[in-house]
């Protein structure tokens, strides 16, 4: 039995960043998924399966402080374009571990960098599917 | 002095591509420090060149002994002869540090803050090591690669 992971280790083209606690989210970028069912007569019903392939990216999200060091790795990263690599390492007090790792990865929104005791900057990223 | 020297890794280092894709390091490329490296490259020339001194002194100081006690020093064969003035192996600069007075542990410490402080070993030449992907390094291909470098740049 596992334990619930609550943090983990990020690193964006192999250099660690220290990101807001909670705020680390992704999606494998497999895509959704639907059941499509088919009539085959006399009352008996099979299905399809069918995935969206218009979803399958990755997806991750975290959050970073407003320092002059975060603002400028995140406007780095946007200038990368595709060209970022995201690894997520977590392990729970079990000895479990998660890796994930996100290829061609971008920024996907326009950040806002908040001038603000408790402000934060959102990046929203998209990539291939993670491995 | 050579301005650039390549290391083959025995242990693959997984790295982020300036492509986006993660890829296997399978060599790295050793460059000369600048100036901006001042004080890391004088600090190895100089624990290099005590520790090179110290040895040879040993060493005089066991042939000396040698002598004294009435043995004999076999002169250095034709091809043993020839070899001084060729740079040394990485494997052999380190084995003479493991013998002398110098710190090998800080002598090590100060290549790994050339390495990620200053860029001077780039994975499949072209990636400057980080502190996660140093930490990818195995200790061999690590002191093969600080032994190539102080035989390259220090040494010459």
């Amino acid at each position: 039995m596992s334990d619930q992971l609550t943090d983990a280790v990020v690193t964006v083209n192999d250099v660690q960043i220290g990101i807001v606690p909670g705020s680390l989210r992704y999606s494998e970028g497999l895509g959704e998924r639907r059941i499509l069912p088919v009539s085959e007569g006399g009352g008996r019903v099979s299905q399809v399966f069918a995935t969206n392939q218009e979803t399958a990216i990755g997806r991750v999200r975290f959050a970073l402080r407003s320092t002059p060091e975060n603002i400028d790795d995140v406007r780095q990263w946007q200038q990368n374009r595709n060209r970022n690599v995201i690894q997520i390492q977590s392990e729970d007090g079990l000895g479990n571990r998660l890796v994930r790792s996100f290829t061609q990865a971008a920024v996907t929104n326009d950040p806002e960098v908040p001038f603000s005791p408790d402000g934060t900057i959102e990046l929203e990223w998209g990539s291939n599917t993670a491995v | 002095m050579e301005s650039e020297s390549r290391v083959a890794l025995t242990t693959l280092v997984a790295y982020a591509s300036p492509k986006g894709t993660v890829e296997q390091a399978t060599f790295v490329v050793l460059r000369a420090p600048t100036s901006d490296a001042f004080a890391p490259a004088a600090k190895l020339r100089q624990m290099l060149t005590r520790a090179f001194t110290s040895v040879a002194r040993e060493n005089q100081l066991a042939r000396a002994r040698l002598v004294a006690a009435g043995g004999e020093i076999a002169e250095p064969r034709a091809e043993e002869q020839d070899v001084a003035g060729e740079k040394l192996s990485a494997t052999d600069v380190i084995s003479a540090l493991s013998v002398s007075d110098a710190d090998l542990a800080d002598v090590l410490a100060t290549v790994r803050v050339l390495m990620l402080e200053h860029g001077v070993a780039l994975l499949d030449g072209e990636v400057k090591f980080t502190p996660t992907t140093f930490s990818r390094l195995s200790l061999s291909d690590f002191q093969t690669i600080a032994g190539e470098y102080l035989a390259t740049f220090c040494l010459a």
